[in-house]
């Protein structure tokens, strides 16, 4: 079954992130497919490379990270919510002349038609929100 | 195909309200069918006379009387939430909106082929 996963928690606010991120390596693991993970409201802030979570806590930007790469699944954020909270590629920081881009490698911005994409294209769409 | 957004989140409280308004708004470019159903604090972007600019940010009430113009104009809300905020018709914004109990609203959510949630 093909599987389209929203995330709008942080990571910091609850554990809805770090459910999220499971759930997506259960999907994988029971045979099915993962069309993107989006990531919209506070949840772009799990692509934040400059965060650092405290000692005892689970690194979730490193976590989905290593997921993307094991996986080869699409982690996108919303263009509009990213810029809002600080998330920057290089392109954005440079239209925008802030001092530096702030997102992980692993993820990219998109704007909120990937959104509507991806659940046109998935079977279940599953959202996690704080 | 029918796509349902359901907004529980205050208005006032954060941005979730105005980015699923956005959320919605591209769904419907891409030519789905949006419906609305408000519950909880979201029922709060109804009232009347309300006005974003003191605290820097849009209206949440013009946001949704803007939908019909956007071809959005299944708006629901929640009775229950709509009776403990004080909301009767009296108190609400001008814009048609269909007022569901609970099993109303759990048949609203069945018959959409997409949820999703703020």
């Amino acid at each position: 079954m093909h599987y389209t996963i929203i995330v709008h928690d942080p990571g910091h606010y609850s554990d809805a992130s770090l459910t999220a991120l499971e759930f997506c390596r259960a999907l994988l693991r029971a045979g099915h497919d993962i069309v993107r993970v989006f990531f919209y409201h506070d949840g772009v802030s799990n692509a934040l490379a400059s965060r650092v979570a405290p000692q005892g806590e689970v690194d979730l930007t490193k976590q989905w990270h290593s997921f993307a790469e094991a996986s080869g699944v699409e982690l996108a954020i919303c263009v509009a919510a990213a810029l809002r909270r600080g998330v920057l590629n290089a392109e954005e920081a440079a239209r925008y002349e802030r001092p530096a881009a702030t997102i992980d490698a692993a993820f990219t911005i998109v704007g909120l038609g990937q959104l509507v994409d991806a659940a046109l294209s998935a079977d279940r769409t599953v959202t996690f929100a704080s | 195909m029918s796509w349902l957004y359901v907004l529980r989140s205050g208005p006032y409280a954060s941005n979730r309200f105005a980015e699923a308004i956005d959320a919605m708004l591209v769904a419907g470019v891409f030519e789905q069918q949006v419906r609305v159903l408000l519950i909880e604090d979201a029922v709060q972007a109804l009232r009347q006379g309300q006005d974003g600019e003191a605290l820097g940010s849009k209206t949440p009430g013009k946001m949704l009387t803007a939908l019909p113009d956007y071809d959005i104009r299944d708006i629901f809300a929640c009775r229950h939430s709509l009776e403990r905020a004080g909301l009767d018709q009296n108190a609400r914004i001008d814009l048609p909106v269909t007022v569901l109990d609970h099993a109303e609203q759990a048949a609203l959510v069945a018959a959409s082929t997409q949820v999703f949630s703020d």
